[in-house]
């Protein structure tokens, strides 16, 4: 498991991947045993009597419905909690994947072996992608079984867009803190900037759509491109994934060139 | 090729500061060559530099007769490196660290030979990081340095943290190493270490070499002090215009005599007086270095 880089950085990994999993699943349990306790159309009807405004801002542009096991999920679980998971590991790992050996000083030794900048970047690289898919499948995985389980009809495809989306969308703020810990070589700053983002984002996705004159900001926040096209409900959309890609492979490039083109503390 | 590494005209800018200033040296095949200077003088800026994790803003260094930016990743097969602040992984292992440096190397079956560095250092390898002294931690930093069987090895401040005893075991495998024909770069502000260890060694002051020779002949630029006694009773004065004398301190019947460049012509003069004891005392290095230290600030 230790043979190269990206070996060791999942090795690293290997028990906050048995706690995340454990968080994940027992979550997952929990919602799952409280929606198959409760009668839903009663809990709709609540929600319908609530402002509009009040449960876009809860629920995100498509609003509170509880009225399908697709929007409890969707309300519950997607829309704050799972993409809190992913973006903080995300964001976590992507901030830390060069500027923490850079400044703990790990790195004058990594690089010591025939090892190039390019190379070392895209391990780390490939590990906070595998360790972000790692969250969205787990997710995948605790919902398929315990729909099951709990005799719940979770649409296939919908859980599978929801979480194709949930990793493109924390793989995006994680290749940003990437490129703010290449900028910089302080990983602290390159976590708090990609938190703050993600935070910004999803204020502006659930603020924007309250307010006429801003509604088209939405378009500018990436959890619109997330949940917008509700895919619980409606499974893919396709053009919703070129924004995560098109951010993601920018900042891949950026990050390997200022990488390579800078002076190493 | 004699020359394993050559630095010429090396200078690096961080914006106005001057952190190394046109600085040139060679080391020869199988040479000890120490860098000495106090912190922030700019040695592991020039390590640093060497290793292609820093660019330089003017000047070349070549390795092996490799160009150390263009061809680093070759350089890298020719090297063991030892940063200044050594740190592994906390959650390691020594023996899963050594392991997974010599992946990278992709030399894994060094691992014998990292064992048997580590039973020389007294060093238990199951232990991880977490639980090691600074002094072990550095061991890890030695052995990864060494266990791949470089030919050239930089090394920083290498023997920060170690005891004494340990201090033996580094110089002893420095010497064996180069014995081998290998050639080390080391720099230190521990003069006796380089004392012990170089060929030659050259003093960086402010980013720039101030003195670069070896140890004898640098010796010979120090400041030179014999302590004499003489049979009849002389004044202090008779010997103050004399040629290199810096300083005299009478201490009882012993006359302290601190002399600078050629100590002929002192010895001729004193000679003229009866002796009856004569002691010359070798200056040390850090004799030297301060010698030649603050001769440089005198001419600034």
């Amino acid at each position: 498991m230790l043979s190269n880089i990206l070996l060791k950085s999942l090795w690293d990994f290997r028990k906050a991947a048995i706690y995340w999993f454990i968080a994940i699943f027992s979550l997952a349990t929990y919602i799952m045993f409280v929606v198959s306790s409760i009668e839903l159309d009663a809990f709709q009807e609540i929600t319908a009597s609530m402002p509009k405004a009040l449960t876009q801002f809860l629920g995100g542009t498509s609003g509170l419905d509880f009225g399908s096991i697709e929007g409890f999920l969707n309300a519950q679980v997607f829309t704050i909690m799972a993409p809190i998971m992913a973006i903080a590991v995300a964001v976590n790992y992507g901030g830390k994947a060069t500027a923490q050996e850079e400044s703990s000083k790990s790195l004058d030794i990594i690089l010591s072996a025939p090892i190039s900048r390019e190379s070392f970047i895209i391990q780390k690289i490939f590990s906070m992608i595998i360790k972000t898919l790692f969250i969205a499948i787990t997710h995948w995985v605790s919902y398929f079984i315990l729909g099951i389980i709990f005799s719940q009809n979770i649409p296939i495809e919908g859980l599978s867009a929801i979480c194709f989306n949930l990793f493109l969308m924390g793989i995006t703020f994680g290749m940003i803190s990437v490129f703010i810990g290449t900028l910089s070589g302080n990983s602290t700053q390159a976590i708090s900037i990609g938190g703050a983002l993600a935070l910004i984002a999803y204020l502006v996705a659930n603020i924007a759509p309250l307010v006429d004159s801003l509604s088209n900001t939405k378009y500018f926040a990436l959890f619109y491109y997330y949940k917008g096209g509700e895919p619980l409900k409606n499974g893919f959309h396709s053009w919703h994934w070129i924004p995560f890609l098109a951010i993601t492979l920018t900042f891949i490039f950026l990050s390997i060139y200022q990488f390579k083109k800078r002076n190493l503390l | 090729m004699d020359e394993m590494i050559i630095v010429n005209k090396l200078t690096k800018k961080y914006g106005d500061f001057k952190a190394v200033s046109d600085i040139s040296f060679e080391i020869q095949k199988g040479e000890i060559f120490g860098l000495i200077g106090p912190n922030g003088a700019g040695k592991s800026t020039t390590m640093r530099t060497m290793m292609n994790y820093i660019f330089p803003t003017n000047g070349k260094i070549s390795i092996g007769g490799l160009d150390s930016v263009k061809d680093y990743l070759k350089i890298r097969n020719l090297i063991g490196y030892l940063p200044g602040e050594f740190t592994t992984y906390d959650n390691m292992t020594g023996l899963q660290y050594l392991n997974h440096i010599l992946h990278l190397r992709n030399q894994p079956n060094k691992i014998n030979y990292a064992k048997s560095l580590s039973k020389k250092f007294d060093l238990d390898l199951n232990k991880k990081a977490k639980q090691l002294s600074k002094g072990n931690k550095q061991k890890i930093g030695i052995i990864q340095a060494f266990c791949h069987d470089p030919e050239i090895l930089i090394i920083d401040e290498p023997t920060s943290g170690l005891d004494p005893l340990k201090q033996q075991e580094f110089d002893d495998l420095v010497l064996e190493f180069k014995n081998k024909g290998k050639t080390v770069f080391i720099s230190s502000h521990v003069l006796p270490e380089v004392e012990t260890l170089c060929d030659r060694v050259a003093i960086i002051k402010d980013g720039k070499i101030v003195a670069e020779n070896t140890m004898s002949k640098l010796k010979s630029l120090a400041i030179h002090r014999f302590e004499i006694i003489f049979k009849n009773e002389i004044s202090k004065q008779s010997f103050q215009n004399s040629m290199g004398v810096e300083n005299i301190v009478k201490s009882g019947e012993k006359y302290i005599f601190d002399i600078k460049g050629n100590i002929n012509k002192f010895l001729k003069e004193i000679s003229s007086n009866e002796i009856s004891s004569f002691k010359s005392i070798e200056p040390g290095l850090e004799e030297i270095f301060l010698s030649l230290y603050n001769k440089d600030s005198e001419e600034k």
